[in-house]
């Protein structure tokens, strides 16, 4: 199958005072909408649903009853009936204010019961404009379609090839597991194009930005504990290493030739409280606004709740993944909630496989990941098997 | 013993050793488990309750098991660190005395320890403690467990760290 074949389609939700709506464009271009239902029928249920996902106790244990329900029952009522029987390859969310980080991916809709996720290939991006912009930028959508083949090997010089990455774990102060993981992931892309983050040196603020200002690499990615600020939103950020260098310095161009060095400090000090074996400081979501930008196909956050936020002004939700959609990157793959390290790990794994070595599109990519778990361990474990989600262009 | 064969031993037996991260993972770990199985409706309410209260509600609690706890050592149990390491060492001590509760709590914690997250950090061994106290009995799958004599012992201990 050729890329250029592939039945694309798109939902977008509206949340208004009284009711909840969709609009859709099927694989052929036409579009339809229906109300789904009274807002406030949603509007406890919704609430309880990301209660649940935000308690790391009740992820880590498996006690799940509410994401079961909304998987297996009222899930399937914000899922418009025709777009479902529209048999899509790909499917575009763009959801809308409370509806926000609501897992539609694991609703139950497949013929054996599978999830959404594991039968269409599903990206989310928070506003039409955004996916616009991510798709604009995208450097996949210079290749034809029509020459895209799939499953096609050799895959080709214009699939993904390069990586840049690194891990650490500042809880723990043992760096290497989440290091690994970063470096096994680069395996399945060309050895002389892959940089990952050495052991032994810092994997600081100043490296994580560094990366970005390099050469486009195909796939950014970075393995870390992520913080969520419970107040301020552009606060949170990556928990990383400290330098051990020191307060780094950079240069910006002035008038002339001139240049004006400043002290790259961070944007905000560890909260209090944080018991990390590490000496560490926060990347902040303000500070990858004004100082970062990537020139990249996929940014990959394997950091926990790096896809979630909280809904700010202008219905957009202010997480990690969504900062790196606002600093260049056209696709992020990020947990929607506290992840388990195994499921992620495996999860990424099956990704990266079917994005690389076959070359599928990343929406594509993330159907295979998810009906690998689903027919696995994982298959009875919906917060292990659905944690990641993409963001952003689904090519 | 090699640090390998001591990791792969039960948590309970290496208490001591534990950094304070991996404790504080322990204690939720441990309150989960009991919140759980409890009898207490508002199990949970009382693990999320803030410093003063949560001392406060600790005083009135030791002080009707026969413990006299001033207001300041009460506070301590709650806020000061080392003590509250204490705390959670002796408490999570007498709960490793019943076997299916201590499984059950290592499961919960092994479980834990794998997801990919930062939390507060904070030690909760007085949470946890008053959890404990408020407690009679917690099933453990179809195992009812009794906290009697588990409380009376915890009490004793506490006794040695506030001096009282």
């Amino acid at each position: 199958m050729k890329v250029s074949e592939l039945r694309v389609g798109a939902v977008e939700y509206f949340v208004g005072r009284d009711g909840v709506a969709a609009v859709w464009t099927d694989r052929a271009g036409a579009t339809g909408h229906a109300a789904l239902g009274a807002t406030t029928r949603f509007l406890s249920r919704v609430e309880n649903l990301r209660d649940e996902l935000r308690d790391t106790m009740a992820l880590a244990r498996g006690r799940v009853p509410r994401l079961r329900e909304f998987s297996e029952d009222w899930g399937r009522e914000l899922l418009p009936e025709k777009l479902l029987a529209d048999e899509l390859d790909v499917l575009v969310i763009v959801p809308h204010a409370l509806l926000h980080d609501v897992p539609l991916h694991l609703v139950r809709t497949g013929a054996g019961g599978e999830p959404l996720g594991a039968v269409v290939g599903i990206t989310y991006a928070s506003s039409r404009s955004l996916f616009v912009r991510c798709a604009g930028r995208n450097p996949a959508r210079a290749r034809d379609p029509a020459d895209w083949v799939l499953d096609a090997a050799p895959v080709g010089s214009d699939g993904p090839g390069s990586l840049i990455g690194g891990g650490a774990d500042v809880l723990t102060g043992d760096h290497e597991p989440f290091r690994s993981l970063a470096e096994s992931l680069s395996g399945l892309f060309e050895p002389d194009r892959v940089s990952v983050f050495e052991a032994g040196w810092p994997y600081s603020r100043s490296a994580v930005k560094a990366a970005f200002r390099r050469e486009p690499f195909d796939a950014v990615c970075v393995v870390a504990h992520g913080y969520t600020d419970p107040d301020n939103h552009r606060m949170s950020g990556l928990l990383v290493e400290l330098d051990t260098v020191g307060i780094s310095s950079r240069a910006i161009p002035l008038h002339g030739g001139r240049y004006f060095d400043f002290r790259d400090l961070p944007l905000r000090r560890l909260p209090p409280g944080l018991r990390l074996a590490s000496p560490t400081e926060i990347l902040t979501t303000a500070e990858l606004e004004v100082d970062g930008h990537v020139e990249t196909q996929l940014v990959v956050l394997l950091a926990c709740s790096a896809g979630w936020g909280r809904v700010v002004q202008g219905d957009e939700p202010a997480s990690l993944a969504e900062s790196f959609l606002h600093i260049g990157a056209p696709s992020v793959l990020a947990p929607m909630w506290d992840s388990d390290r195994e499921p992620t790990s495996e999860w990424a794994h099956q990704f990266f496989e079917a994005w690389v070595d076959r070359g599928y599109p990343k929406a594509l990519a993330a159907r295979h990941a998810m009906t690998h778990m689903q027919t696995g361990r994982y298959a009875d474990h919906p917060e292990r098997l659905g944690a990641l989600a993409l963001k952003g262009d689904w090519l | 013993m090699t640090d390998q064969e001591q990791q792969t031993g039960s948590v309970f037996d290496r208490l001591d050793t534990l950094s304070d991260q991996d404790l504080s993972t322990l204690v939720a770990a441990a309150a989960d488990v009991l919140a759980e199985g409890g009898d207490d409706p508002t199990a949970q309410e009382t693990i999320e309750m803030p410093p003063g209260p949560a001392a406060r509600e600790l005083q009135s609690e030791l002080t009707a098991a026969g413990l006299d706890v001033d207001e300041a050592a009460a506070d301590g149990l709650v806020s000061d660190d080392a003590v509250s390491r204490e705390v959670a060492l002796v408490t999570l001590r007498e709960l490793a005395k019943q076997p299916e509760l201590a499984a059950e709590i290592e499961a919960a914690w092994k479980e834990r320890s794998g997801m990919m997250v930062i939390d507060g950090g904070v030690l909760i061994g007085a949470a946890l403690l008053l959890l404990v106290m408020k407690l009679k009995r917690v099933k453990v799958k179809d195992v009812e467990v009794e906290f009697y004599e588990a409380k009376s012992d915890i009490v004793n201990a506490v006794r040695g760290l506030v001096g009282a």
